[in-house]
């Protein structure tokens, strides 16, 4: 990861000095975070920097938003580079200051500048701030469908070939 | 979810990390897990899956697949990825991930990642064999969902995975072309 900008303000990489700071603008408004989730990050991007691209912004000398996005080599069978964005966060009484579309324009432009040709992403159909963020970035509906089973039942089977 | 190939956790540390990739016990009757051997993925299954996917999509994507099992194997808090065996040869395999979230919980959504199947025994159940058992081990474990992504022109798959009980989620996938928007 790349060395803390030494500027008050501004955009940098994320380092793993940032983890705490990233968990706390990550949590929900009911205090839930996602810790594991952001320690492994770290961790991955600490041993394998050349596939992830981190960006935060500063104010005020304190990280107020962040944008980590994972590449992929090989996947979707393709040979091009794809990124995924893992996670892009803004802390709440920073919101509606144009942080978030900051991090997504400089995250983009990291992306481009490793060969990046695709940025996918995932949202919740019922979150219209967060699917509204993206339609504005450019983003577009994929060609990919998100399926999902409920594991409250068991599968129900019977001796069968595929 | 790649048709060809489909990953799941991440690891908090080497003390902690637990497998529940085993298989089920005997009480589950003649189902196609019983019939096609199911066993937790290792990292010494990398030769087979490379050439497994080889011989799906007709080119060798050793670097990926490497990526996507260490990613199954060793950043994974809970290891649930399959493969299956027949006279000991791997003809398939799915790797997926669940994590932990706090206070050591399993967090509620696994992720199907990947899946294949040796064109060669693509009737022989492997693929239910292995959804299967990764439905009961998740299940073991108290994950409350598990989800995947498909290409949505991939009829086949969707149908297939549909007898499953698989349906749409409320996740939007979103693409945005590097290359276009500038």
């Amino acid at each position: 990861m790349t060395a803390h900008a030494t500027a008050d303000t501004g955009l940098r990489g994320l380092d793993a000095g940032d983890l705490e700071r990233v968990i706390e603008i990550d949590r929900t408004p009911g205090g839930r975070t996602r810790r594991r989730f952001f320690e492994k990050r770290f961790a991955a991007a600490a041993a394998h920097p050349e596939e992830f691209v981190h960006v935060g912004v500063m104010r005020g000398g304190a990280l107020r938003g962040f944008a980590f996005a994972r590449l992929l080599r090989g996947e979707f069978g393709r040979e091009h580079v794809t990124a995924v964005l893992d996670a892009i966060g803004v802390e709440p009484v920073s919101r509606e200051t144009g942080i978030g579309r900051t991090l997504l324009h400089e995250l983009i432009a990291r992306l481009r500048a490793v060969g990046a040709r695709t940025l996918h992403s995932q949202t919740e159909w019922s979150d219209p701030e967060l699917t509204h963020f993206f339609a504005a970035a450019g983003f577009k509906l994929a060609p990919r469908v998100a399926l999902e089973r409920s594991l409250a039942t068991p599968l129900v089977e019977q001796i069968e070939e595929d | 979810m790649a048709r060809d190939t489909l990953t799941i956790p991440e690891r908090v540390g080497d003390a902690q990390e637990i497998s529940y990739a085993s298989p089920a016990g005997p009480n589950v009757g003649a189902l196609a897990r019983d019939r096609i051997p199911v066993r937790a993925m290792k990292a010494d299954d990398l030769r087979a899956l490379v050439a497994i996917d080889r011989r799906i999509v007709g080119r060798d994507r050793s670097g990926y697949f490497q990526r996507k099992l260490a990613e199954a194997l060793q950043e994974s808090d809970v290891r649930v990825s399959l493969v299956a065996e027949l006279d000991g040869h791997c003809i398939g395999f799915i790797m997926a991930r669940v994590d932990l979230g706090e206070f050591g919980r399993v967090e509620p959504t696994a992720i199907i990642d990947t899946i294949g199947v040796d064109p060669d025994y693509r009737s022989f159940g492997v693929g239910r064999a292995l959804l299967s058992q990764l439905i009961v081990n998740l299940r073991t474990l108290r994950v409350e969902r598990v989800r995947t992504e498909v290409d949505w022109r991939d009829h086949d798959l969707m149908a297939y995975l549909e007898r499953f009980d698989f349906a749409p989620s409320q996740q939007v996938c979103l693409d945005l072309d590097l290359v276009a928007a500038r």
